[in-house]
């Protein structure tokens, strides 16, 4: 039986270390590339960067209370019932992907122009606790660091 | 009348002809008749009937699932002896955080950037049957005009209107970020504004759905990865011109065909030389310049010219 997450689900992350989240943007061969962030509920975090070709990781752990306030946080913001919108995008406007995953099943998985987020608050602010996260994670290397310049 | 004060009312008199005193429409007559014998009838009536044409286009980019990029391209041209002049009317919105230094800089350096692609880059050439047709009603003559660009940033009346925003943040054709993105990145997304399509590789879009694809470039295009290819080395095409030879075309109902200018062909003469240069020996990406500087070459007439003992 396939499992309907909820927001609920989300904010019990720290719970379930099968459980983990996804949030993705960019294409690979444009610009800073593609970038990743996986949380899971073990407080593993990884973010994988890929541009033009090239794959590089970076690894992380968030402790027991920041993963429940970025569990909290997302819950709060309606990350599981974020809806995907179908629309024409402007040329090089990226697509934000939210992905729920336990073990190798994909529970949901959604995407939106990230131009959405200048009228949704809440989409703007996942993207938020994302690029605060990455940049963490990855020292400030990345969403806007030295690994997303131009060469 | 002072040169100075001459050269103010000269707008004025052209827009009010009925006020013009004797000696002054002679003049004008005397200078049109002028014309008339250097540039022909025909540029005369096009000089004095001259408006910008509007060039609209619309060619949204199909991708997976019924989707599409927006292709949405407007600006306009205006045609005087020995130049095309491309027009893109930029009302560029500032957020409330945005400071006016900030705009400014964004305003100049994206300006600086896409003149620096754009401007005097191309010719457009135009070939005329008729022109004179009680000698030769066959023959043809050919017209050329050189491609000049400029961006004029309004507060209405736009071509293009742009969002900008603090960031950071990732350029798209319709929202800028003052800082997360770059001045070519601009001049990039104004470009797509004159019909031109992305050509970097995305899963999403068929035609440019790997590295083989029919739209996909990797040749240092603007509209291509130049962010991985190198933004020194990134530059507009041919085939870019030739698109906008089509649309102009189509808006002025005329027929135009593009050709490098050949400032450009050497300008591009030194770009190719370092791609070359800087390349692995043996190399694919070494091979492909050695054909681009030998293409350059023949388009310059160096091996002539070489051949013919000339420096």
């Amino acid at each position: 039986v396939t499992e309907t997450p909820d927001n609920d689900l989300v904010r019990r992350l720290p719970d379930d270390p099968e459980l983990a989240i996804e949030i993705s943007e960019g294409i690979e061969h444009w610009r800073a590339g593609e970038i990743t962030l996986t949380v899971e509920g073990s407080g593993a975090v990884q973010v994988r960067h890929r541009r033009a070709g090239e794959e590089r990781r970076y690894a992380g752990t968030l402790d027991e209370d920041e993963l429940a306030r970025l569990a909290g946080r997302l819950a709060e913001l309606g990350f599981a019932t974020l809806a995907a919108v179908d629309r024409d995008q402007e040329p090089d406007e990226l697509t934000v992907t939210l992905s729920i995953r336990r073990g190798g099943e994909e529970l949901r998985r959604v995407e939106i122009p990230s131009g959405e987020r200048d009228d949704d608050p809440r989409l703007a602010g996942v993207v938020a606790e994302y690029e605060s996260l990455v940049d963490r994670v990855t020292e400030h290397d990345l969403p806007y660091g030295p690994a997303a310049a131009a060469r | 009348m002072s040169e100075r004060s001459r050269e103010a009312a000269a707008p004025e008199q052209a827009e009010r002809p009925a006020q013009l005193d004797a000696p002054t429409a002679e003049t004008l007559a005397a200078r049109l008749l002028t014309l008339q014998t250097t540039a022909g009838n025909r540029t005369v009536g096009r000089l004095l009937a001259r408006a910008p044409t509007q060039v609209r286009i619309n060619r949204p980019e199909p991708r997976t699932r019924g989707r599409f990029y927006s292709g949405t391209g407007r600006y306009e041209v205006d045609f005087t002896p020995l130049e095309c002049m491309l027009t893109m009317r930029v009302r560029l919105v500032p957020d409330a955080n945005v400071t006016q230094t900030e705009a400014d800089a964004v305003k100049a350096e994206t300006e600086r950037e896409f003149l620096r692609m754009w401007d005097d880059k191309f010719y457009l050439d135009e070939t005329v049957t008729g022109r004179i047709p009680f000698i030769d009603p066959a023959a043809t003559s050919t017209d050329r005009f050189f491609l000049r660009v400029r961006v004029l940033w309004v507060a209405s009346g736009q071509h293009v209107r742009v969002r900008l925003s603090r960031g950071p943040g990732r350029d798209n054709a319709t929202r800028w970020y003052v800082t997360g993105s770059i001045g070519l990145d601009r001049a990039h997304e104004l470009s797509h504004r004159l019909g031109l399509r992305d050509e970097y590789i995305d899963a999403s879009v068929p035609r440019r759905r790997n590295a083989t694809a029919a739209g996909v470039f990797d040749d240092h295009s603007l509209m291509g990865d130049y962010f991985t290819e190198g933004v020194a080395n990134a530059e507009v095409k041919l085939r870019h011109a030739e698109q906008l030879a089509a649309d102009i075309s189509r808006a002025t109902r005329r027929r135009f065909t593009a050709h490098y200018s050949g400032s450009y062909q050497g300008e591009r003469l030194v770009r190719w030389r370092g791609i070359r240069d800087a390349a692995p020996a043996g190399s694919a990406e070494r091979t492909r310049a050695e054909a681009e500087v030998s293409s350059i070459e023949q388009d310059l007439l160096i091996p002539m010219l070489s051949g013919a003992g000339t420096p």
